[in-house]
């Protein structure tokens, strides 16, 4: 791809996302009555399974996680390289040395060891990862919180349903899908919702009569026009004044939170990031993704662990326990994953691993999943699956299951195509409680 | 005409006597037409000697029931009635120099055999009992597998359930009125679940008034965060098939718990940072069926706690936030 294209296919991401963006600003919906029926999912469309989960928080580790260096170790291979092994709280189950507190809830845990993937690029692996469909040059697909928006809308009506913290382009999108249930990003956890409030020097009664105005100025306009962007438009206006004046904003305000709690998820963004999703899936919204990046190890595999992996072992574990003690893990599934593994050949010139597509890792926690234990396994090298191979799509399919769609649910693209939201992906179910 | 009208003729007489008795049947006329020329292409996906996977040509499977009656990507396979419309037949009447002609890259069907299936569909193209392993017992479940097994925590619903009818529209949107969010926890089932997921309007011990019309139905319900006090647990009281109760950041008291005691099959209770003290351990433990509990920033105490545990040691309590160690040293 020249210089050129790149730029060009970096500009319509950037695009798309700001659009969506936009669009999405304040968590634009078709505004619901508030004593609505939500689950209005057409007759056709029965989920296979109850769900369990209402709620997601996806961890991304963005670059390419090695396996072999967190979740799936191999003590004794040389390829296991100086990266040290530890012990759980399971039976059986050991995990890479930098994550020790993981390790001390590995009860609430499963291990998805076999996962496998086509896709050896950062792009086009991402891309997969998060749609379950090839990356093309003619569609965008939507991402998992936007299918879950579409086929179960928004818990909490007056906040986004869909959020993503810290995330860049191919992770969470709406495709295809109305931009109402496209994510609402948001870059600095600490910072709390940008614009969120009513300036100061505008008092309310003055913001009212100002909307007031710009209505009357719209009202022909929007007589003319009985358009669905036009009206959608409209919406948007309205959905962000009324979350501006909405209690639930505190939401994203971590200032809220105690010292102690926020220094044990770790005062990093990732940390910050877990602990932000925290508090928006107790106030209702679906799908919070947080990205921690820098996973890329080409170069300096083993000392990039020691910045990498803290703030996921903190982050993944103050996240866990916190969920539980509130009650949340029940209905909230916890997922951590990559868009690729790392070779277990370790490229000695630059002590780094290169990217390997052919076997990972993820994990899975709370919304219904079982706790401690691993489903499949690689080789004693870590190069090859073993056996129970899960596929990206079939990884996705699990998420779906857990949330209680249906997986034969499907959406017409623009060019009237059919697609589902985990393709052909089909569940693991021996990972359901 | 004459050379026609003998063809004629000596084609009807090749229609087996056997049909001519009676009306076709499918498993012994037509099956065997269709396992000998159609089924080696359109038949479940598999894997083929040399190791490839193999889908149904046309997303067409004739060798099971669903597949027959499901069709394809060209659409019906069979229109009962209309051979002229059933595709199964058009394709396989087709000359036979016809790019499109079915058996694809084989011989094509003998006219005895394009009869019988023509008349098979004409008569009503009934398969009978006709099924073979695998068959799904109902239309469109396109995954095949069996439903898998209920999550454990739905169990009790099932039995719960099983004397209530689902409530239709127009009762839930008025039980719900503008604040609450009601959603079957089955799906199709009767039994609900209610949430306020929004706290722009105070919803108070009255907004619960409206739910009791539905008191039967509801087994979850989830007021975390709003305002109600201990006089609302009277009304939930009365809900008998309540299962999951989240009263989290409620200004509800240890005094007011002990109106929960008569929940016949209240299993989980969530008091996380609520005023509920030690004071409130005894009414907890006499909630007969439950199994779990969340005091997580309650006003407990470690005894407390303790004494909740030995009276029911079958219990879950969950009352401390067990953080990880933030300092804590890498060889552990």
């Amino acid at each position: 791809m020249s210089a050129h294209d790149r730029a060009v296919s970096a500009e319509i991401a950037r695009r798309d996302f700001l659009r969506a963006a936009a669009w999405s600003c304040f968590g634009l919906t078709t505004w619901p009555a508030l004593g609505r029926l939500a689950d209005a999912a057409p007759a056709e469309a029965i989920p296979l399974r109850p769900a369990t989960a209402r709620h997601v928080i996806y961890l991304y580790m963005s670059g390419g996680m090695s396996h072999l260096d967190t979740l799936d170790p191999k003590p004794g291979a040389e390829t296991q390289g100086p990266t040290g092994v530890i012990d759980t709280n399971v039976d059986g189950i050991r995990l890479a040395e930098h994550l020790p507190n993981l390790a001390r809830q590995m009860d609430k845990v499963a291990l998805v060891r076999s996962l496998s993937t086509t896709q050896g690029a950062h792009s086009q692996g991402r891309y997969f990862l998060h749609t379950s469909y090839l990356l093309r040059g003619t569609i965008r697909h939507p991402s998992l919180g936007a299918w879950l928006l579409r086929m179960r809308g928004k818990e909490n009506p007056t906040l986004p349903g869909h959020v993503a913290i810290g995330a860049g382009p191919d992770t969470a999108q709406v495709g295809f899908l109305e931009p109402e249930f496209g994510p609402l990003p948001i870059g600095d956890p600490t910072a709390g919702l940008q614009h969120g409030r009513r300036d100061e020097r505008v008092a309310p009664e003055q913001q009212d009569r100002r909307l007031e105005r710009l209505a009357r100025m719209n009202a022909d306009f929007a007589r003319s026009y009985d358009q669905k962007q036009v009206r959608a438009y409209q919406e948007m206006y309205d959905q962000a004044v009324a979350l501006m004046r909405s209690r639930d904003v505190a939401a994203f305000d971590l200032e809220q939170e105690p010292t102690w709690l926020r220094e044990a998820y770790g005062e990093d963004k990732f940390g910050q990031g877990c602990l932000l999703a925290r508090r928006l899936v107790e106030h209702g919204v679906r799908f919070v993704e947080v990205v921690h990046g820098g996973w890329d190890t080409h170069n300096d595999n083993f000392e990039a662990m020691d910045d990498l992996c803290p703030p996921l072992d903190r982050g993944l574990s103050a996240l866990l326990a916190d969920l539980d003690s509130r009650g949340l893990l029940d209905d909230t599934l916890v997922v951590v994953a990559t868009e690729f593994g790392r070779t277990p050949d370790i490229v000695t010139q630059r002590m780094g691993r290169n990217h390997h597509p052919k076997a990972f890792s993820g994990l899975l926690a709370g919304g219904g999943i079982r706790g401690g234990i691993v489903h499949g396994s690689t080789d004693a090298t870590g190069h090859e699956v073993g056996d129970a191979l899960v596929s990206v799509p079939d990884f996705n399919a699990t998420i779906a299951c857990a949330l209680g769609l249906p997986l034969d649910f499907e959406v017409l693209s623009p060019s009237g195509r059919p697609f589902t939201v985990a393709d052909t992906g089909r569940p693991v179910t021996s990972l359901f409680a | 005409m004459l050379l026609t009208i003998l063809t004629a003729v000596v084609l009807a007489a090749q229609i087996p006597a056997a049909a001519d008795a009676g009306a076709i049947r499918f498993d012994t006329h037509v099956l065997p037409i269709l396992e000998q020329h159609c089924v080696e292409c359109h038949r479940a996906s598999h894997v083929d000697a040399r190791g490839r996977m193999r889908q149904p040509k046309g997303d067409l499977r004739l060798d099971s029931r669903a597949g027959i009656l499901a069709g394809g990507s060209d659409g019906a396979a069979i229109v009962a009635g209309q051979p002229g419309d059933s595709s199964l037949y058009q394709r396989i009447a087709l000359p036979a120099d016809d790019p499109d002609v079915m058996p694809k890259d084989a011989d094509p069907l003998s006219q005895r055999e394009i009869e019988l299936i023509r008349r098979w569909i004409e008569e009503g193209a009934d398969l009978g009992a006709w099924q073979v392993d695998g068959d799904a017992p109902t239309s469109g479940a396109p995954l095949g597998d069996p439903a898998p097994p209920l999550p454990g925590r739905f169990a009790p619903l099932v039995a719960l359930g099983a004397p209530l009818r689902p409530l239709d529209a127009a009762t839930l949107r008025s039980a719900a009125g503008d604040k609450a969010m009601i959603t079957p926890v089955l799906p199709d089932g009767p039994l609900l679940r209610v949430a306020f997921p929004s706290h722009e309007g105070e919803i108070g011990d009255a907004d619960l008034r409206a739910l009791l019309r539905i008191k039967q139905h509801i087994t979850e319900l989830d007021l975390g965060r709003t305002g109600i006090t201990d006089r609302a647990l009277d009304a939930i009281a009365d809900m008998p098939n309540l299962t999951r109760l989240d009263l989290s950041r409620t200004a509800v008291t240890s005094q007011g718990l002990a109106r929960l005691a008569p929940l016949p099959e209240l299993r989980a209770l969530n008091l996380y940072e609520t005023a509920v003290d030690d004071q409130g351990m005894a009414a907890i433990a006499a909630i007969a069926r439950l199994e779990q509990v969340h005091l997580y920033g309650a006003e407990v105490t470690a005894e407390g706690v303790a004494g909740l545990r030995q009276r029911r040691p079958d219990l879950r309590v969950q009352c401390a936030l067990v953080l990880p160690d933030a300092a804590a040293a890498r060889d552990d």
